[in-house]
């Protein structure tokens, strides 16, 4: 099947001291068909957010996005910006990618009711009116499984608990039938108790209506049983792309092995690890040089090479990675040394 | 039911900050009144030496000025609490009925002024915050600027000289023609065409408020979160900025109307006073010319009671603005 | 914190400057400041005398460049003698604002509980007063002269400022620095003065400088409604003279309210850029 969105070249920058470019994002390709699931993996800094927020022409005013192809559910938008052309981005936002937010308390207008916010999302791609889209915002908050739907959609942001504002956040998403969801770390803000339903429920619903999911998160561990691929990124790059299984049984860049060693083992009950565990930290986008590989001032298996040659993507089993000790070990001796060291 | 006892609980402690006002400001007034010159006889007869001797003490026996202050400041704060100002020697006439009677065309243009501010300047801050840094903005936020330093009195004088005297536009003062109208819309045509130029010039410097506070609150707002999440939802950016943006930067300006409702009362008496308008502003003009002073402290005190009126008003409609506020008080 | 911008190393007088609002506002206060302190040089003599024939309009006359009002006194000399009125008037009524307001919610915010209670629910009784009819019985009932309008502005005025003041020393008093203080064992009137006061010092400098202006305004009220020092020359009580002559002579009442206009203006601009340069993040706004 043709991937719901196709994405190739995707570079996001901001404006830097003296009126040059600082990049978020740099070349970034992926592809998602009907019913996958994308992972897109990295410690914050690394572009997750900015990739999300292009795809959905939602960067702020001062940021610059450039694809050479970007496609959404059948329509090229590299060429379109979302600042000259603001109805073609319109009609794809909310009607054929939908993005569910991190943060459902802030996310959620807290003067309105959860009715009236389900119900403009739907008449923002459809004629019908407000009796109707309410009977639709309804029957959205059913599906995703509120308690009291009725009485929810009387009732305002605040007299909900965090779980029950996910939950609209992605009634919201799901008001048009989304061809794509994009999911911004959606579980961060929530209960540990209440991520893994919620995390549940949008896989059941992206079952349901076969709709592209593309994923992002910082924690490899909600990645293992629910995305189909993994895209690792590192300071605005692309550092590994792989099927998810071959992924987690024989992760090829550094960073990956560092991020999977600072998983918590199954079975594990006590506080999650951060990955902040690994030493150093992502590089600020000034910081960023053109040169050599933006991960190797932390890492453990760092050659010559890596500061000075940028490595492009090589061939792993399932999929690329980008690292210049990929030729000669695809199978990692040690896979938490990088994270020991 | 929780909601009926929390409304119980704020109404209860309304009452009491009512109750508080009323006896701050009688305190205030009480000490205002003894620490003018002469005593408080002559002051409540009006002006000193035209009373009679005889006058001066039976008005002393009769608000009980013979006897000791505490006795006195008991004796006041009671008649305040049944509303009883006292008599204005000066006017002929008890102090209450005068508030009362000039109360109305107080009300009038203070509610046209607010609503012009709020209106104008609401519109005018939203529309800088969304051209924030161009011409727009610059234009706006420099006039904004001038009419906030600029006194209200002598705006009413320079509009009076373009519109009244040179242009012949507006009357230059007074709420009626002096001619008896036909009918009851002709009556309000011809306060309404009276109250073009006070009403403009009071809320010229509100205006400017409004304008810098919509327009930093909007910038503001603009910013948040659920402002991205409806243009992630495909909205038009009409509504957008209608029931997302505006919705919310509303809120802070409805506190600040409150906030201000004192302020424009004072302003009031300015404009009152340029413009011949028959209300409570005019009235203190009056009895400060004639040394009423027991008027001017009626005055000042149903003005502070207003001003508390006007707060629980302001709180009332803040808590069916925003939802995650109550009546708690 | 405003400290950790590379801006905050520059002086703040000069970042004052810097800012297109801090550079006019400066500039004309200082014009206003100069126009006061050399009102006996450039026009020596008592400014309420007659001079010249009555009803010289501006321009018509050279040795009387903004010509005289009704009663053929000199409208410059009015102009400067007044700007002497309104800034002595503005400054020390608002010494006493900041006399009130500071003490008052420095001293609700740093010990809390009952006196804090007391304290706010005075300041909020004060705050339903309209503070102009206030300062108006005031005047009226003490008489004018410039030390009881003075009296007058400067009491109403503070009830605003208790409650910033307050709020900010509420927030300084459970800080690190003023902690450590209390564990280091320093007195009340130490940490106070030493630790607390200082720091509030930003948003007492932003609200004196409206302050000023407000008093200006008030000052100027005062006296177009007559209740102005009879035995001194104010920008106010010119314009209310001015008035009796509107429909002719328009030019009496217009120009002492051009120089209201821009001393408040002048205040106004210098609070922004004082704000603003205390607060980068303000910038935008």
């Amino acid at each position: 099947m043709d991937p719901v969105l196709d994405v190739d070249g995707l570079s996001v920058s901001f404006p830097g001291p003296r009126g040059t470019r600082l990049p978020a994002v740099e070349d970034l390709g992926f592809a998602v068909r009907p019913g996958e699931t994308l992972a897109i993996v990295g410690e914050s800094g690394c572009g997750k957010s900015a990739t999300a927020l292009a795809l959905l022409g939602l960067l702020p005013a001062n940021a610059a996005a450039t694809a050479r192809r970007l496609r959404i559910a059948g329509t090229e938008l590299s060429s379109a910006d979302p600042r000259s052309s603001p109805e073609i981005w319109r009609r794809q936002r909310g009607g054929r990618i939908a993005m569910i937010f991190q943060e459902p308390l802030t996310a959620l207008n807290p003067v309105l009711t959860i009715g009236e916010q389900v119900a403009e999302a739907v008449r923002a791609h459809e004629l019908v009116s407000w009796r109707t889209a309410r009977g639709r915002a309804l029957d959205l908050l059913r599906r995703v499984r509120l308690p009291s739907p009725e009485r929810c959609l009387e009732a305002y942001p605040h007299q909900l608990s965090g779980g029950m504002r996910q939950r609209v956040v992605i009634a919201m998403a799901l008001a048009c039938r989304p061809a794509v969801l994009v999911a911004d770390e959606p579980t961060t803000a929530l209960d540990v108790t209440v991520q893994a339903r919620v995390l549940d429920l949008i896989g059941e619903i992206q079952r349901e209506t076969r709709a592209a999911l593309v994923l992002i998160t910082h924690d490899l561990g909600v990645v293992a049983d629910r995305a189909d691929r993994v895209l690792v990124m590192y300071a605005g790059r692309a550092v590994e792309t792989r099927h998810a299984r071959d992924l987690f049984a024989a992760p090829a860049h550094p960073y990956t092995r560092a991020l999977l060693a600072a998983r918590p083992r199954p079975g594990w009950t006590g506080p999650r690890p951060r990955l902040a565990e690994i030493p150093g930290r992502v590089p600020g986008l000034a910081e960023r040089g053109a040169a050599g590989c933006r991960f190797a001032p932390r890492c453990a298996s760092v050659l010559p090479d890596c500061h000075t040659l940028r490595p492009g993507p090589r061939p792993v089993a399932g999929g690329e990675a980008a690292c210049h000790r990929v030729a000669e070990t695809t199978e990692p001796e040690e896979p938490a040394r990088a994270a020991c060291a | 039911m929780a909601r009926a006892t929390t409304g119980r609980r704020f109404w209860a402690r309304r009452l009491a900050q009512m109750a508080l006002v009323v006896l701050g400001i009688g305190t205030v007034n009480f000490f205002l009144l003894h620490l003018a010159p002469g005593d408080a006889a002559q002051v409540l007869a009006g002006e000193s030496g035209s009373a009679t001797p005889e006058y001066l003490a039976a008005l002393r026996h009769q608000f009980g000025l013979d006897q000791p202050l505490p006795v006195q400041f008991g004796h006041y704060l009671l008649r305040l609490g049944t509303f009883d100002l006292g008599f204005s020697h000066r006017q002929g006439l008890p102090v209450a009925v005068l508030i009362l009677d000039r109360l109305p065309a107080t009300l009038l243009l203070m509610v046209a002024s607010i609503g012009l501010a709020v209106l104008v300047g609401g519109a005018l801050g939203f529309l800088a915050a969304r051209r924030a840094g161009g011409v727009a903005d610059a234009l706006i936020s420099s006039v904004a600027l001038l009419f906030y330093a600029t006194p209200v009195f002598w705006v009413g004088l320079m509009l009076t000289v373009v519109f009244a005297v040179r242009l012949d536009w507006f009357p230059v003062g007074g709420m009626r023609s002096v001619e008896a109208s036909p009918s009851a819309l002709a009556t309000l045509l011809d306060v309404a065409h009276h109250l073009v130029l006070p009403a403009t010039t009071l809320g010229l410097f509100y205006m400017a408020t409004y304008t810098r506070l919509m327009r930093a609150s909007v910038l503001d707002v603009q910013d948040r979160d659920f402002v991205r999440t409806a243009r992630a939802k495909g909205l038009r950016s009409g509504r957008i900025a209608r029931r997302h943006v505006l919705r919310n930067a509303t809120l802070p300006v409805v506190t600040t109307i409150g906030v201000q409702v004192g302020s424009i009362l004072g302003g009031a008496v300015l404009v009152e006073t340029v413009f011949s308008w028959p209300g409570l502003g005019r009235l203190a003009f009056e009895a400060l010319f004639q040394r009423d002073l027991n008027l001017l402290l009626g005055i000042l005190f149903l003005s502070s009671i207003l001003v508390s009126l006007a707060n629980l008003a302001v709180d009332l409609a803040y808590a069916r603005l925003d939802p995650r506020i109550g009546l708690q008080g | 914190m405003s400290g950790s911008f590379s801006s905050a190393r520059v002086p703040l007088g000069l970042r004052i400057l810097r800012r297109p609002s801090g550079a006019v506002g400066s500039v004309v206060l200082a014009l206003v400041g100069l126009a006061a302190l050399s009102a006996e040089i450039v026009r020596p003599g008592d400014p309420l005398d007659m001079v010249a024939a009555p009803f010289l309009w501006p321009g018509t006359e050279s040795s009387y460049p903004l010509g005289t009002d009704m009663l053929g006194r000199d409208l410059a000399a009015g102009l400067l003698y007044g700007a002497r009125v309104s800034l002595l008037i503005g400054v020390v009524a608002t010494a006493i604002t900041l006399g009130i307001g500071v003490g008052a919610g420095a001293l609700a915010g740093f010990y809390r509980g009952r006196l804090d209670q007391a304290l706010m629910r005075t300041t909020e009784l004060f705050q339903t007063i309209p503070p102009f009819l206030f300062a108006l019985a005031i005047v009226a009932v003490l008489q004018p002269s410039l030390t009881t309008i003075t009296f007058a502005i400067g009491v109403t005025a503070w009830p605003s400022l208790a409650r910033i003041v307050r709020a900010e020393v509420l927030a300084l008093r459970d800080g690190e620095m003023v902690q450590a203080a209390i564990a280091l064992g320093a007195g009340d009137a130490r940490i106070l003065l030493l630790h607390i006061l200082p720091n509030v010092l930003g948003p007492v400098l932003v609200s004196a400088s409206i302050l000023v202006a407000t008093a200006i305004l008030t000052e100027s009220s005062l006296a177009f409604l007559g209740l102005g020092d009879p035995n001194v020359v104010s920008w106010g009580g010119m314009v209310g003279a001015g008035r009796e002559v509107l429909r002719t002579d328009w030019y009496v009442a217009a120009l002492p309210g051009l120089a209201i206009v821009a001393v408040v203006l002048g205040l106004n601009l210098l609070g922004d850029a004082l704000a603003d340069a205390l607060d980068p993040r303000r910038t935008r706004r």
